[in-house]
């Protein structure tokens, strides 16, 4: 009896508060919201079909994958599962003389130095910027907005003709002279924005143990920004991972596996085509990773950063 | 982070402040050591970025003026205005569609997305998966999504072995349908962000007004056309300018898609596959640099006319 009475108590308790309130649905909002489940359900159903028909067929013998796009029964399990195509992928797909594993290596090479050296110089610039008052530092952050927001459309010739002139076209180095420039995007508002809000009492107190502006920045603001920075870094990396525009304009020679896997796409016969498959289930493993990882971060930070700028 | 843990950080305890130089003399060696920092901190990437964003757009301004070889010409935007007008233009259709995609992007996508956020805002049954599932596009590479698609409308793909017919050459390789498809693509991919964006936005909707609507018998279209699409209005007028900037500054799919075939082809994939195939030496650098700048110098009055209108709507405080 008394546990009736619980039941009954928590089940008046739960709907007594607001989110009860609003969750309790008449009859025709219902309808509404289950047309509405319906429709969502369709869709996100046929956002991952396709793909998981590729996964399917990326374990088809190239053969029978071939026969199979003859007789139109490309949807059907493989009658053998050939695992070997997810080795053959390293061998077998390249482009300009670069295997999987040099895409692979370019890929990784372009966020972990690209990325990574832009994403130091973005945090070293808003942190100067946010906490210290010098001539200049207003100046620096209009020009910074103002360049983010102007959609300038054609610079890309000029872009090749400029690193050409430097001898950086397709050239890996190129990302060592090129990352400072990218310490003006986006990502510069949200840290601007997060050393804004950290107090300046902890410099002082390292001034007064005697470390210097460095030991503040390296020491101690670097370390409360890694949170943020992590964040970022994966937001970059996955962008950087499916970038094929870059590469192809100013590396043609070093195809990352975005550009490297389209190229390679142009020059494959049907019995190529389960291979491919695998490559490209290869190719999206480490972001659903990373995602699965860190979504809940990688989709506060979509959301707010379409927010700022 | 309190005073003890940076006193842990540092390995040091700070009550022991050494006493050895005079304040005024500690003061000064700071300053010189703060003017440091920030010219150490700043200098690499002010100077690249003067090189390379503004020297390089400026840059960009010159070339369009220029032959190959480095004289002045107003040759480029004859040839520009030659290729725009003329029959069957490429860079006529490349304008059209992108139009398209952004009537596309103002009238489909953030509309539909702003509703799909609604319902996950809403609490529907099995929003969290939903959310995960319709960011999906977002994350998976672009490569890997287009593939995918491309597959499923072939004559062979898993549609077809359903039963349904495509064309035997593709629906991609008819100019009458290639557009629709990509369109219908980005469309099918295109609420990831919207919806994340918009979900954001309404969450910062105070509770009480959807109690208060509810009170007064207020349903799920009043709730959606009353409440929350006049509040999320800035956000709804930022999402506009942001379609525009990012069509003329991303060029999308249709590299993979059609290579710009059977007139796919939008401004900005126009000028990065002419950059990309073309040489310094043909003067195709040059061309694409004027209709740069042609469409830069019609784009950024758009966009300062587009904030400015939407700075005009008052932004509603809650």
């Amino acid at each position: 009896m008394t546990k009736v009475s619980e039941f009954y108590n928590k089940v008046r308790r739960r709907k007594k508060g607001e989110g009860a309130f609003l969750a309790r649905r008449s009859g025709g909002e219902r309808a509404v919201f289950i047309v509405a489940f319906i429709i969502l359900a369709v869709y996100s159903v046929s956002l991952l079909l396709p793909l998981l028909w590729m996964l399917m067929n990326s374990f088809k013998d190239g053969t029978e994958y071939a026969m199979d796009v003859v007789a139109a029964t490309t949807l059907r399990f493989p009658e053998a599962w050939k695992f070997s195509n997810y080795a053959n992928v390293f061998a077998e797909i390249t482009y300009n003389n670069v295997n999987f594993f040099g895409m692979l290596g370019d890929s990784i090479y372009f966020i972990v130095v690209g990325s990574g050296l832009e994403l130091f110089f973005t945090t070293a610039v808003s942190y100067v910027i946010s906490k210290y008052k010098f001539k200049g530092r207003n100046f620096i952050y209009s020009v910074a907005i103002f360049a983010m927001t102007m959609p300038i459309i054609g610079n890309m010739a000029s872009g090749i003709k400029l690193r050409a002139a430097f001898g950086i076209y397709d050239n890996l180095l190129a990302v060592f002279f090129t990352a400072g420039a990218g310490a003006f995007g986006f990502n510069f508002l949200m840290l601007y924005a997060f050393f804004k809000s950290v107090p300046w009492s902890y410099a002082e107190a390292v001034f007064i143990d005697g470390g210097n502006h460095f030991t503040v920045f390296f020491r101690i603001m670097l370390p409360l920004a890694m949170p943020m920075i992590t964040t970022l870094f994966i937001l970059s990396a996955i962008a950087g991972w499916n970038d094929y525009t870059t590469p192809m304009l100013y590396f043609p020679s070093f195809p990352n596996v975005a550009m490297g896997l389209y190229m390679a796409s142009q020059t494959l016969t049907r019995g190529d085509m389960s291979t491919y498959y695998a490559a490209l289930a290869i190719t999206t493993v480490p972001v659903v990773a990373l995602f699965a990882g860190f979504s809940d971060k990688i989709m506060k930070n979509y959301s707010i950063g379409g927010l700022k700028g | 982070m309190n005073v003890r843990e940076v006193e842990d950080a540092l390995g040091k305890d700070l009550s022991e402040i050494p006493k050895k130089e005079p304040a005024k003399k500690k003061r000064k060696k700071i300053e010189r050591s703060r003017i440091v920092f920030i010219v150490s901190m700043l200098a690499i990437p002010i100077i690249s970025w003067l090189i390379f964003w503004l020297y390089g757009n400026f840059n960009m301004i010159l070339m369009a003026f220029q032959t190959p070889t480095g004289e002045w010409t107003f040759r480029n935007f004859v040839t520009f205005w030659h290729d725009l007008t003329a029959p069957y233009s490429e860079v006529g259709v490349s304008v059209r569609n992108t139009f398209l995609y952004f009537g596309l992007n103002v009238l489909m996508i953030l509309p539909i997305g702003t509703l799909i956020a609604f319902f996950i805002y809403k609490k529907i049954k099995g929003h969290k998966v939903f959310r995960v599932l319709i960011f999906l596009p977002a994350i998976i590479p672009t490569i890997v999504m287009v593939t995918a698609f491309k597959e499923t409308i072939k004559p062979w793909g898993p549609l077809a072995s359903l039963g349904i017919k495509f064309p035997e050459a593709g629906l991609l390789a008819d100019p009458n349908t290639a557009t629709p498809t990509v369109m219908f693509y980005c469309l099918w991919t295109g609420f990831s962000t919207i919806m994340l964006l918009m979900c954001g936005a309404m969450a910062r909707i105070p509770t009480e007004l959807f109690e208060a609507a509810k009170l007064d018998g207020c349903g799920p279209f009043r709730e959606f056309f009353s409440i929350v699409v006049p509040l999320i209005m800035p956000v709804l007028s930022m999402q506009i300018i942001f379609s525009l900037t990012g069509l003329l500054s991303a060029s999308g799919p249709i590299l993979l898609m059609t290579g710009g075939a059977a007139e796919t082809s939008t401004l900005n994939y126009w000028i990065f596959i002419n950059t990309q195939r073309g040489t310094a030496a043909s003067g195709a650098y040059n061309i694409v640099s004027a209709t740069g700048l042609v469409f830069t110098f019609i784009a950024v009055p758009i966009i300062m006319l587009v904030r400015w209108l939407s700075e005009k709507i008052e932004a509603v405080e809650y």
